[in-house]
């Protein structure tokens, strides 16, 4: 039996929804303009799939600061830190986060699934219980895997059932360690988080909070979920990603927990990779900057987030229960999505499409992710394009009329 | 439990390999399992999933959480 042969019926599900005639999970932009704009095979999209929530990767002052290190200190590091030593660049982005978070120590990884892998992987001990919740994303579920740890899931954000799987602990010896994420990707809802601290502090558990999706989003200075809810006294890990809001590539862990730093010799995902390359390092440090001193693009964001979620709520679709800049519109069958989805990106507008077992409602949702830039024209187009072809595949009714005759 | 799941509608016994012989996705596992652990008032590690394959896996697993002070 050839080697891959066990991924069959995975090559057989890509083919299916490949069939549109383009891979949805191929999408080659040849182009990108803008953080809204992009050329796709030779038509311009909109783009309302990149996560791209700030707007920042076209930033004038990211940019110069990324090219400026560039030419200062090369295009790269070569090797991981604890071979090849740090930047002054590295020590620095760790002391603005620290600052920024309002935090003792703070460590940079080469990616977010990295920080996560790295962080959640190493913290919890081989007689310790990593509780996390169902709908985690993959760098959290791969993080279990490293992991030595027992590991327990909650239902989604079920406060109740968290307090029931740690009552069933008590008694225990060894640490708890509730993972939460700020915002999960796939349908933009919050963790409860306020219930969730009380459970923590009630049955001496940890907590690591991933902020990949509320970094910049959510709190009056950016710091994510823990902030808007108010209990950031309760997190003992934030993790969070520079692939998103802060527009290049990247994660973080901040923390003010005793002995941090020995995580540098502990934990494998940070030890035994390349660190960032000064550029990007640059670029992140400029735009937590930014995101420091300019709230306007988190206001405008969540202008356009009611500007689009209205608009499709109205135009009839099923969307996530929680406004946020994920915005997942419910479809019921894989073959509509992936040809609605198709249509979408041939009329120029650009979302993703994600498909079961991705999904944590079992059905394909088209994801669409809103960014600080995206103009009222860009967003009204989305929704109009949106609502003319899913009525055409009768995914929603047709427009509302004048019953007067 | 498991009936709402089947897609086959082969007769579920105890050696039934419950992702093959019912066609039932990982993710419909995952709400079976769920629904398993509010059932006995027990939690089953993700750890004790990879050993889960029959019918009669998960009554064995069910089992040592329910009865072994290992149990959650």
């Amino acid at each position: 039996m050839s080697l891959l042969k066990r991924f069959d019926a995975l090559i057989q599900a890509h083919k299916a929804v490949s069939r549109c005639g383009i891979d949805p999970f191929g999408v080659k932009l040849e182009r990108v303009l803008s953080p809204t704009r992009a050329i796709v095979d030779g038509r311009p999209v909109i783009l309302a799939g990149t996560n791209n929530y700030l707007g920042l990767t076209f930033h004038p002052d990211c940019i110069a600061a990324a090219a400026e290190a560039a030419r200062r200190e090369g295009t790269g590091t070569t090797g991981s830190r604890i071979a090849n030593g740090s930047y002054a660049l590295h020590k620095t982005l760790e002391e603005r986060l620290a600052g920024f978070f309002e935090r003792r120590h703070a460590m940079v990884f080469s990616t977010g699934y990295q920080a996560n892998l790295g962080i959640i992987s190493t913290i919890a001990g081989p007689d310790d219980y990593l509780i996390i919740d169902s709908d985690s994303h993959a760098s959290i579920y791969d993080a279990i895997r490293l992991s030595s740890a027992t590991v327990i899931r909650f239902k989604h954000n079920d406060a109740a059932d968290l307090d029931k799987r740690l009552h069933r602990l008590s008694g225990r010896p060894g640490n708890k360690v509730i993972v939460v994420e700020g915002i999960y990707s796939m349908l933009g809802d919050q963790a409860p988080l306020r219930e969730i601290a009380e459970i923590k502090r009630r049955h001496g558990a940890y907590l690591v909070v991933d902020e990949a999706h509320s970094l910049g989003v959510l709190g009056e200075h950016g710091r994510g979920l823990g902030e808007h809810a108010g209990v950031e006294g309760d997190i003992d890990f934030v993790v969070g990603t520079f692939s998103k809001s802060l527009g290049a590539v990247g994660g973080l862990c901040v923390s003010d927990m005793d002995d941090f730093d020995v995580l540098r010799v502990a934990c494998r995902p940070y030890m035994f990779t390349a660190s960032l390359p000064p550029s990007v390092i640059a670029s992140v440090t400029t735009a937590l900057e930014v995101v420091r001193t300019d709230s306007s693009r988190q206001q405008r964001l969540w202008r356009n987030v009611d500007t689009l979620y209205d608009g499709l709520d109205l135009s009839g679709f099923t969307l996530g229960r929680q406004k946020s800049p994920v915005i997942a519109v419910h479809l019921p069958d894989q073959e509509t999505a992936v040809r609605i989805w198709y249509e979408l990106l041939e009329a120029g507008v650009y979302v993703n499409l994600a498909l079961p077992p991705a999904t944590p409602t079992g059905t394909p949702l088209l994801r669409c992710s809103v960014c600080a830039d995206h103009s009222r024209d860009e967003l009204e187009t989305i929704v109009e394009v949106l609502r003319a072809i899913a009525q055409s595949h009768g995914v929603i009714g047709a427009p509302a009329r004048s019953v007067r005759a | 439990m498991l009936e709402p799941h089947n897609k086959t509608g082969v007769p579920i016994r105890r050696n039934t390999d419950i992702m093959k012989d019912l066609d039932v996705d990982s993710l419909a596992v995952m709400d079976f399992i769920m629904n398993l652990e509010d059932l006995f008032d027990i939690s089953i590690p993700l750890n004790a999933m990879a050993e889960i394959r029959t019918v009669e896996d998960v009554a064995e697993v069910v089992l040592k959480m329910k009865t072994n002070e290992n149990g959650l």
